[in-house]
């Protein structure tokens, strides 16, 4: 396994080694299939550190394991190999209570706000249930705590006694925003936090991120399938195709220099706002089913650079520039200055 | 990579085309008496030929409401004033069954999300044969293979494919099928399209955008595309409608409104989006939420959240849709208002 340039950095909040989730498919569909392998490889063999106070941008289309990704990293769903290290403990080694206790240290932000609140309860009881679910404080000591999580969140001290039904799209993603902030966490997992708002309520809700970010010293794993979105947050960038990470590196030579062919292509992708830039060719094909894999590279029968050794070896995730890694045979390796 | 050819360059000039749509004065108001929720005020627009149109706007815009109007498809009791003429007829007044000769005919529509389009019941086949027949009786060779010419036009193989349920098509698929039933069950001289690839990678969104730049071309079909996403309407369009609670606030040609928007709204959506290369600094965020037709308020609708304000007249009264005396552009804003005094033109400059 390739060793990530993470090694070099201290403070290592999260620790992801080998991290592999498979879902069994139940004999008679494997059967009716006749694969070999009956399994959806949802994550393969995933390395990734994330430093204190440092943001990883995670991208690529549906279906490449993103969101999976996130639930094994804070095991909301046990994985099929590897390990996941938070601040030093074992996640997946912990008992029930320990784990309890440890998560706490974390928060999570879901992509639609309308489907993560319960649409019955007050703003302020919304926030403030990770309070009650960790017993953290009295009654009285949690009013306060909930008002600076929503004020964090850029809410106003009204909102707390307001219903979801009468809060705009991106508010309820601020009562998101604040709920996952309640418990002051070191680490916050955000799926797709922008993807279905307006245009003018996503550059807010970037810049309620950046903020946070800078004030609270957040450990963030950031999702999103738009690597523009991303690049205005994140330090780095990790991108995902078919279960597994293709590229890794600081964000601004992930945008400005992608190695990758499928990174290149998710770039080429992205329509401009321009008139003056119509892109001309788009990338062909689209995402195999995780049920048949295809040989070698994942990415071959997309790729156009594919040669013959893609069709059969997979190649290996490795550095090629001073802390950008790649999984491609076409990419030379970069030589390693001792 | 540029588009050499591209429509942006020597595009039409506004209202120089033959006419095929017209839409004038258009109201619509939903709710009911006690509760009347406006959506759409006072709306025109014209639809040329040929033309590539994108209707920009963010949630409560009113941008659906004015697509599913050139449909004839807003239950008619909601439609308070106005009218959508197509051709010689007045589509907000005929009936239902002449309509039904218009929809899927004469006007082709796609629509956002191309799972729920179909019926999970029903094999593809099935649908796509019962919307042929219904346009086009006897096809020389079989519908079959009218269908089978389709789906290989959107990208589609059809061998062994009519016989599969929706499940087994993955979205873009399924969005490449809608099209083909809006494209060649009729003969569509109109393409209404509503957020056609919100709900796709962004892989498959430019396949998407390429072909329907393709179809567009090779059927002369006009298309109006209502998007949330202004790189859309860059992308694929000859001339932009912004709006903005109910109403058009902008009307550019597309190269105008990306060089020079005139409306305070236009300029500050344009600086919200995130771009890459991504420019340095922090980006720009507009303050407060959009808003809709049914937030009634005194003045200019967009004055709370504009960074240009004039002053008292902003707040007192709401601006007409005015030339800005560029290239046929016209903006909502006081600014272009000739008996006002004087002020800044935002469309005479390149934005920040």
């Amino acid at each position: 396994m390739t060793t990530a340039s993470g090694d070099e950095r201290s403070n290592i909040l999260v620790d992801v080694r080998g991290l592999s989730k498979n879902y069994p498919l139940p004999r008679s569909v494997g059967d009716v299939l006749g694969r070999r392998q009956a399994a959806i490889q949802a994550v393969s063999d995933v390395d990734l550190q994330i430093a204190t106070g440092e943001t990883v941008g995670l991208i690529g289309e549906s279906g490449s394991g993103k969101s999976t990704l996130a639930r094994v990293m804070l095991r909301l769903v046990p994985p099929t190999a590897g390990s996941v290290r938070f601040d030093g403990t074992d996640l997946l080694a912990l008992r029930p209570a320990q784990l309890r206790r440890i998560r706490a240290r974390m928060g999570v932000v879901l992509q639609n706000p309308y489907g993560a609140v319960n649409r019955r309860r007050p703003v302020r009881a919304i926030v403030a249930e990770p309070l009650l679910a960790h017993r953290v404080g009295t009654k009285r000591e949690r009013g306060p705590r909930v008002q600076a999580a929503l004020e964090m969140a850029g809410l106003p001290s009204g909102f707390a006694d307001r219903f979801p039904a009468e809060l705009s799209g991106g508010q309820l993603q601020r009562v998101g925003i604040a709920r996952a902030l309640v418990l002051s966490p070191q680490f916050v997992v955000a799926d797709e936090p922008t993807a279905s708002l307006d245009v003018s309520i996503r550059a807010q809700i970037i810049n309620l991120f950046a903020d946070l970010k800078a004030q609270l010293g957040l450990a963030m794993l950031f999702i999103s399938h738009d690597l523009a979105t991303v690049s205005y947050l994140a330090d780095r960038v990790a991108v995902m195709y078919l279960g597994r990470i293709v590229e890794s590196g600081p964000a601004a030579a992930l945008e400005r220099s992608p190695l990758h062919p499928y990174t290149q292509a998710l770039i080429a992708s992205i329509p401009r706002p321009d008139p003056a830039q119509r892109s001309a060719v788009p990338p062909r094909g689209q995402i195999p089913s995780p049920l048949s894999p295809p040989p070698g590279c994942p990415y071959h029968p997309r790729c156009p650079l594919a040669m013959s050794v893609c069709r059969s070896r997979r190649p290996p995730l490795e550095e090629k520039a001073s802390g950008h890694l790649a999984a491609c045979h076409a990419v030379p390796a970069a030589r390693v200055v001792p | 990579m540029t588009d050499s050819d591209s429509t942006a360059a020597r595009g039409p000039g506004i209202r120089t085309g033959e006419p095929l749509a017209e839409v004038t004065g258009l109201s619509v108001t939903f709710g009911n008496p006690h509760a009347p929720v406006p959506a759409l005020r006072e709306v025109s627009m014209r639809i040329d030929r040929g033309e590539a149109i994108a209707v920009v706007g963010e949630s409560g815009s009113g941008k659906t409401t004015l697509l599913r109007s050139i449909a004839a498809l807003v239950p008619r009791p909601f439609i308070r004033s106005g009218a959508v003429r197509f051709g010689n007829r007045d589509l907000l007044t005929l009936r239902e069954r002449e309509l039904a000769t218009i929809r899927g005919r004469e006007i082709g529509m796609v629509f956002q999300d191309p799972v729920n389009c179909f019926n999970p019941a029903f094999t593809i086949g099935y649908q796509l044969r019962r919307v042929f027949r219904l346009h086009r009786p006897e096809p020389a060779g079989g519908t079959d293979a009218e269908i089978g010419r389709a789906l290989d036009r959107v990208g589609v193989d059809a061998a062994g494919r009519l016989a599969r349920y929706p499940f087994e098509f993955s979205q873009g698929q399924l969005q490449r099928l809608m099209i083909a039933a809006a494209c060649f069950a009729g003969r569509p001289t109109l393409l209404l399209a509503d957020e056609p690839t919100t709900s796709l990678d962004v892989t498959t969104e430019a396949q998407i955008l390429g072909m329907l730049r393709e179809l567009r071309r090779d059927l002369g079909m006009a298309l109006v595309l209502v998007t949330h996403n202004l790189a859309l309407a860059a992308q694929l369009c000859d001339r932009v409608l912004v709006m903005y609670a109910g109403r058009i606030v902008e009307e550019a040609r597309v190269a105008d409104l990306f060089a020079r928007p005139a409306h305070p709204y236009t300029r500050q959506l344009l600086r919200s989006l995130p771009v890459l290369p991504r420019q340095p600094g922090r980006l720009y965020s507009m303050p407060g939420d959009p808003a809709s037709a049914a937030d009634a308020r005194r003045g200019c609708p967009f004055a709370p959240r504009c960074e240009a304000l004039l002053g008292a007249v902003c707040a007192d009264t709401e601006p007409g849709l005015l030339p800005t005396g560029v290239n046929g552009q016209l903006a909502a804003c006081h600014r272009y208002d000739t008996a006002q005094a004087p002020t800044e033109n935002l469309a005479g400059k390149a934005p920040a």
